[in-house]
């Protein structure tokens, strides 16, 4: 902002589609997305200029009373398959005082946190139906955080103290918390990448911009909000 | 012409004829703005058809209103939208039967027993409720609400139709409280007073005398309610849980349950623009549009007919001992006693589920 005190930067919300579709239709100089650009997109927007300007990974988190110590993939996919209901069928787990119900929680169908877990942790089956829906990773927490039986997924970047990330246990030696660090080292393997997305070859003050995002001042602040630099 | 204008025309010619174009601009103007929510209206519909039609013709309208499954991004999409639509109909169901007793009570209370200095207080309160943005409300249930339904019927979340219900019923309050009250207050004052004077009670003269009365202001009032639950989207979504599935058995008001509205609440901000799954978005906005119209016509047929029902013998006075009153304090009865049941469902039928 010191080198460009006249810019004027003006982010909106929405998701990744109201993202995509603003970038599309030309209405705002950059669009931003967390999830890969759909083919039907790229057909109708061919000029897709699609950069990564960090990493993020997905925490399966439950409720601070749920004792369990960690969970492999395959617990993780049957239980949002429906296939395992009760707490206690997960060795370790247990909810004190409450009958051990799993109450899955996830996100809106639309979501690019959604897309990208029922692809690489559910290997692109469809989660029960008895699913809670979540529109926000905020929701996720919010809900997690006030519901002992519950179980769901967020970007590391919204794990608080309210909510317990659960370690996954790939083997004896292999068991991975998820954080900051085990998704730079790559070896949190639940971990995507966040787009930011511009019509065209960037120019001029976008250009400017993106190259700020990707500088060492950029990745900083990647770095400062719980998400992962794709620099060292 | 009307007098003033036939006056103003004998006294001057130009002035009048000024005063003729100043008529028809400002009729044309009013007529403009009358037309506004028309045109308003047919471009909502016409762009929400042209986004939404080509999911009826890629699933089937049939498909698509009865399919059992909502998996929009599923490896195999499905696009059924009857447990959306099933849950639409079975929350705002339920807020009106937590809706409709309540307010009715403190309509009737507003205008007919309190005290002036009660009432200087609980009007002015009850407007305050309408007040309140919707996202607060489903702050406070999804903080409050489905906590205590969780702890209460020791569930695994607190995220039901009957929280949703419940939050429904009062943001609904005070559109019914406010319209009902009116109503009843427009009563004349000499129902009151003929039907205190032949020697009814207060109870008698509210139930037989001014209720009825009152009844297409109140059906009026119970409709706009029903519009305001249906069309809720944010307070919804964030205590129902939104689970697209029928719940189990079908009057488990214990169970997640997706609105048409939620689903477009959640989904809207995220899906791929142009995909099948945005044009069943758009689809199910049409399915919406069309309940809330269907609403609003049958409304309007209700309000016609309680008023033909009402004017054309003249009686309402004279009815309070005839045959006739005795036949609609029997309906009313039956309308009292279903109420009772259904409220009935809605208690005891949690508590016996909840139960081992």
């Amino acid at each position: 902002m010191a080198t460009h005190s006249n810019a004027d930067i003006q982010v909106s919300g929405g998701g990744s589609g109201v993202g995509i579709q603003a970038i599309g239709a030309k209405t705002v100089d950059i669009g931003m997305s967390s999830r890969e650009v759909t083919s039907a997109e790229k057909t109708k927007y061919p000029d897709f200029d699609i950069i990564t300007v960090a990493h993020d990974g997905i925490a399966v988190i439950v409720n601070p009373q749920n004792q369990i110590q960690y969970i492999t993939p395959d617990q993780v996919k049957n239980v949002y398959l429906g296939k395992v209901t009760k707490w206690t069928e997960i060795g370790g787990a247990n909810v004190p005082n409450t009958n051990n119900a799993i109450v899955l929680v996830g996100r809106d169908s639309a979501s690019g946190t959604r897309s990208y877990f029922d692809e690489s942790v559910l290997l692109k089956a469809t989660p029960s139906n008895k699913m809670l829906e979540k529109n926000s990773n905020g929701a996720v927490t919010q809900t997690i955080a006030q519901t002992p039986g519950a179980i769901g997924y967020v970007s590391i970047g919204y794990v608080s103290s309210d909510v317990k990330a659960v370690p996954i246990w790939y083997n004896a030696d292999k068991i991975i918390t998820p954080s900051a660090a085990t998704v730079k080292d790559k070896s949190y393997p639940l971990s995507r990448d966040l787009y930011i997305i511009t019509n065209g070859q960037p120019s001029g003050l976008t250009k400017d911009f993106i190259d700020y995002l990707l500088g060492a001042d950029g990745q900083k602040i990647v770095a400062d909000e719980g998400y992962v630099p794709i620099t060292e | 012409m009307d007098l003033l204008t036939k006056y103003r025309t004998a006294a001057t010619g130009s002035a009048a004829r000024f005063f003729r174009l100043k008529e028809q601009a400002v009729r044309s103007v009013f007529f403009c703005t009358a037309l506004f929510a028309v045109v308003v209206i047919s471009f909502i519909l016409l762009f929400l058809l042209r986004d939404g039609y080509s999911i009826f013709e890629t699933v089937g309208i049939p498909a698509f209103l009865f399919g059992m499954s909502w998996t929009p991004t599923a490896m195999e999409p499905a696009y059924g939208i009857f447990p959306l639509i099933v849950g639409t109909i079975f929350v705002t169901f339920g807020a009106m039967v937590f809706a409709v007793p309540l307010s009715l009570g403190c309509a009737i209370y507003i205008s007919e027993i309190a005290s002036p200095r009660v009432k200087s207080i609980l009007k002015p309160a009850t407007e305050l409720l309408a007040g309140i943005p919707s996202v607060v409300y489903g702050f406070f249930g999804l903080i409050v609400l489905t906590t205590l339904i969780r702890e209460v019927f020791n569930l695994p979340t607190g995220e039901t139709w009957l929280a949703g219900s419940i939050l429904l019923g009062i943001m609904a309050l005070p559109t019914i409280i406010s319209v009902s009250e009116d109503a009843i207050s427009s009563v004349p004052h000499e129902f009151r007073e003929g039907s205190l004077a032949v020697g009814a009670t207060k109870w008698e003269t509210i139930s037989r005398v001014i209720v009825p009365a009152a009844l297409s202001g109140i059906a009026a009032a119970i409709i706009l309610g029903i519009g305001r639950a249906i069309g809720e989207t944010m307070a919804v979504l964030m205590v129902t849980g939104n689970a697209a599935i029928l719940p189990d058995p079908i009057w488990n008001v214990l169970s997640p349950i997706r609105t048409l509205t939620g689903t477009l609440g959640i989904e809207m901000g995220e899906v791929s623009i142009g995909s099948d799954h945005y044009h069943a978005l758009f689809g199910v906005a049409v399915v919406l549009l069309i309940i809330t119209l269907i609403v609003n016509l049958s409304a309007v047929r209700i309000l016609n007919y309680l008023n033909e029902g009402r004017t054309a013998p003249k009686a309402t006075k004279k009815s309070l001992l005839s045959p006739r009153a005795a036949d609609k304090l029997r309906t009313i009865l039956t309308y009292v006693l279903a109420a009772a049941g259904v409220i009935i469902l809605f208690i005891i039928a949690p508590l016996w589920i909840a139960l081992p």
